[in-house]
């Protein structure tokens, strides 16, 4: 955790969201309730009553005293492990970054700062104000863009550029979050800015009724980002991917590339760090190799006329599986916002319909890229 | 139902076909089932004339086919029952145009126009409780609300307040203050002005299902915590044991964040108490020589994202156990998410023959014991 101005006096608070144990005389254990980490020592009777002492008020030497603890050096050497483990906080630096942010905004996202706090190992006010600083930059408001959008606000985004030329429709009901009967007409862009501005009145969009193709500028969009999602699988999903993809690369952006897209409806997408992850040439070239056999037909043309004039395509799925990998997006963008940690992610995976289990693909970077390998 | 020459059969178009050679792989692209036969070529691309328009003895009769019908009969018969062919017996109501992804969702589960149709008016006239419109039961019913439930009870005591809108999805700012109950039923009209709401503005308590008459409930879904979840989940089950309702206790609460809800069919699945009997046994270790220490401002807090993740699996569940499909996965189990390796941990959790609620000498329901 950040700074180290301790002082033989400091005084320190054991994180809110620990729970510690005692197990017979000379082990201590540190459960953090949120995540089930576990830090188990073991220690002296002494050291026991030391973290039995410690509760936000006295300081660390006050406490020594009270308790005849000397050995100095090693009370620091063991409060500084504890500090650098997130189960100890300085109560006074916490006061500090909180005073940084609003009170609104304190008693808005109370809980996930405290969540924050014990799961990205710094202050959970420092993490919530890195969230509010972002501005991301979305293509596609399907299902996964818009619902992305939806929990970044409710999170604490605030900026936001939405690129979608559709429009809202009567079945957009089963899709998306955002949907409201008056919407229906309105482009999907506008609604959605008008929803987020509901959940906070200080959302900000640039809408881009648009779509991506070959000469779409999408440079300047990319440049003023903090971070790129990319939900667009029109007018073709391996094409708008690639060239956000290598713009993203290029401008050293971080990406994450959603899934929940037809035939995929419950896969986790994957975060694109430049450099630390495979990059979008990676995983089409790991695709092209593995589907090189697989030339799926469809029967189109068993589409009725009428369905097939108003766009409604017959695609079976539940809403609830965007949710699914919404959410998912969701947890590994608000960990690389806060944390920069490129390899939390575990790159693309599937969620079937019936079984509660993952399978991840393991996609590796080609070092013989032609955007991101050697040479 | 075998397929008949006079039946119209359609090749479902989110149906992937592949042809490698002898072999044709039909995949199911939705729910990514896979179905290989070794067959030729062309009666592969035969199998893409069938459109639903013309009956199978027509459509023979047009690729001048008619002497052969009666060996394609057990091939169309085959992808019929495996729900690559659907039989078109009936065109969909109105309900389609609105939620065709729900349809075919169906189709890839029933052989026939009218079954999906009928299961999806089931899903229709389906009325389901929810306890708590917290950071689960308002992503869980809105999602079903998405999925074409229409009837909802809701109960919940609260006030949506500023720190909820972080995590409980529907409410906006202009929400705060208000009853719970009362917003979000409004924003459920937003998106469905017909949709049909009752509210309990109460707690949960013992004498709870005395004091309301709560009416004809398909599904219980249990998202609320106060005072504790295991309180309210015993209330719950009782109720719904004695009634013989499918419920299912929401997990994704506070200190239980990464947990799934339980789904229970009442005397067909694992209960309640047998979820409970089954945590004692793994649970049972010596505590005498464990102390905890105090932490004076103990403070645990959310993480939105965790809670809508579990509420995604929950709805898909609770959609499930309203359309009468039978691929339940949180039947018998107990379900985590894990933040660390980004991955679902199962632990099986069996029905109980020494369970006091459905074992062989259940209060509620009983397990018939072996004839032997």
């Amino acid at each position: 955790m950040g700074k180290m101005h301790h002082n033989n006096n400091t005084v320190y608070a054991i994180n809110p969201a620990v729970d510690v144990y005692a197990i017979g005389d000379d082990v201590i254990e540190f459960y953090f309730i949120n995540n089930r980490r576990r830090v188990t020592m073991q220690v002296s009777p002494q050291v026991v009553a030391l973290v039995a002492n410690i509760d936000g008020r006295k300081g660390i030497e006050e406490i020594c005293e009270s308790l005849s603890i000397g050995e100095k050096d090693n009370v620091q050497a063991f409060v500084d492990y504890l500090f650098a483990q997130a189960i100890l906080l300085i109560p006074e630096d916490m006061e500090i970054e909180k005073s940084q942010m609003t009170p609104e905004d304190v008693k808005r996202y109370d809980r996930q700062i405290n969540y924050f706090t014990s799961l990205y190992m710094q202050s959970g006010y420092h993490a919530q104000q890195k969230i509010q600083q972002q501005k991301i930059l979305i293509f596609g408001i399907g299902a996964i863009g818009a619902g992305i959008a939806i929990q970044l606000a409710m999170s604490g985004v605030r900026h936001f550029i939405l690129v979608d030329k559709d429009v809202v429709t009567e079945d957009s009901i089963q899709r998306h979050y955002f949907f409201k009967e008056s919407y229906i007409g309105m482009t999907k862009c506008d609604a959605l800015t008008d929803y987020l501005m509901q959940i906070d009145r200080q959302v900000k969009c640039e809408v881009h009724n648009d779509i991506v193709d070959f000469d779409t500028d999408i440079t300047p969009w990319i440049e003023q980002a903090s971070f790129v999602v990319n939900t667009l699988d029109e007018p073709y999903i391996g094409l708008t991917s690639m060239k956000i993809g290598r713009a993203c690369y290029a401008l050293r952006k971080p990406l994450y590339v959603a899934g929940g897209f037809d035939a995929h409806l419950m896969s986790t997408g994957e975060l694109i760090i430049p450099d630390e992850t495979p990059c979008v040439d990676c995983y089409t070239t790991y695709f092209k190799d593995t589907l090189k056999n697989w030339n799926p037909k469809y029967n189109i043309e068993a589409v009725s006329e009428e369905h097939a004039v108003e766009g409604v395509f017959e695609v079976g799925g539940l809403p609830s599986m965007a949710l699914f990998s919404v959410s998912y997006a969701m947890i590994v963008i608000l960990n690389y916002m806060v944390t920069e940690d490129a390899h939390y992610s575990q790159g693309r995976g599937e969620l079937l319909f019936d079984k509660l289990h993952i399978d991840y693909l393991n996609v590796l970077k080609n070092p013989n890229c032609h955007v991101c390998g050697n040479q | 139902m075998s397929v008949g020459i006079n039946d119209r059969l359609k090749l479902r178009p989110s149906v992937a076909v592949v042809s490698n050679g002898e072999v044709t792989e039909f995949f199911l692209s939705d729910i990514r089932h896979s179905i290989a036969l070794r067959m030729q070529k062309e009666v592969t691309k035969l199998l893409f004339g069938l459109d639903g328009r013309l009956t199978v003895g027509e459509f023979m009769d047009a690729n001048s086919l008619g002497s052969q019908t009666g060996e394609v009969m057990p091939l169309l018969d085959f992808l019929n029952k495996n729900c690559v062919l659907i039989k078109v017996d009936r065109k969909y109501s109105e309900d389609y145009n609105r939620y065709p992804r729900i349809y075919s969702l169906l189709e890839n589960y029933f052989p026939t126009q009218q079954q999906v149709e009928d299961h999806f008016q089931i899903v229709r006239k389906s009325r389901v409780m929810i306890i708590g419109l917290g950071s689960v039961g308002t992503w869980v019913a809105q999602s079903l609300l998405m999925s074409g439930v229409r009837h909802f009870l809701f109960v919940d005591g609260d006030r949506v307040e500023l720190s909820n809108l972080h995590r409980q999805g529907g409410f906006t700012e202009a929400s705060i203050g208000q009853l719970k109950t009362d917003a979000f039923a409004r924003r459920l009209k937003e998106m469905d002005a017909e949709v049909e709401i009752d509210c309990i503005v109460d707690w949960l308590d013992e004498v709870f299902f005395e004091r309301h008459d709560i009416g004809h409930i398909d599904l219980i879904i249990n998202c609320a915590d106060k005072p504790t979840v295991d309180e309210t989940s015993m209330i719950v089950g009782k109720y719904a044991m004695s009634h013989g309702i499918p419920h299912i206790i929401g997990g994704g609460y506070n200190l239980h964040q990464s947990l799934i809800g339980q789904v229970v069919i009442p005397g067909k699945t694992a209960c309640l108490e047998c979820f409970r009997m089954n945590l004692d046994d793994l649970n049972e270790i010596d505590t005498s020589n464990i102390r905890k220490l105090e932490n004076k401002n103990r403070r645990v807090g959310s993480f939105p994202p965790l809670s809508a993740l579990s509420s995604a699996i929950t709805a898909n569940e609770a959609f499930k156990a309203l359309a009468g499909l039978d691929n339940l996965t949180m039947t018998g189990q107990r379900t985590e998410f894990l933040l660390r390796i980004l991955n679902f941990a199962n632990v099986e959790m069996p029905r109980r023959h020494d369970c006091k609620w459905c074992g062989y000498e259940g209060k509620y329901y009983q397990l018939q014991r072996d004839k032997d």
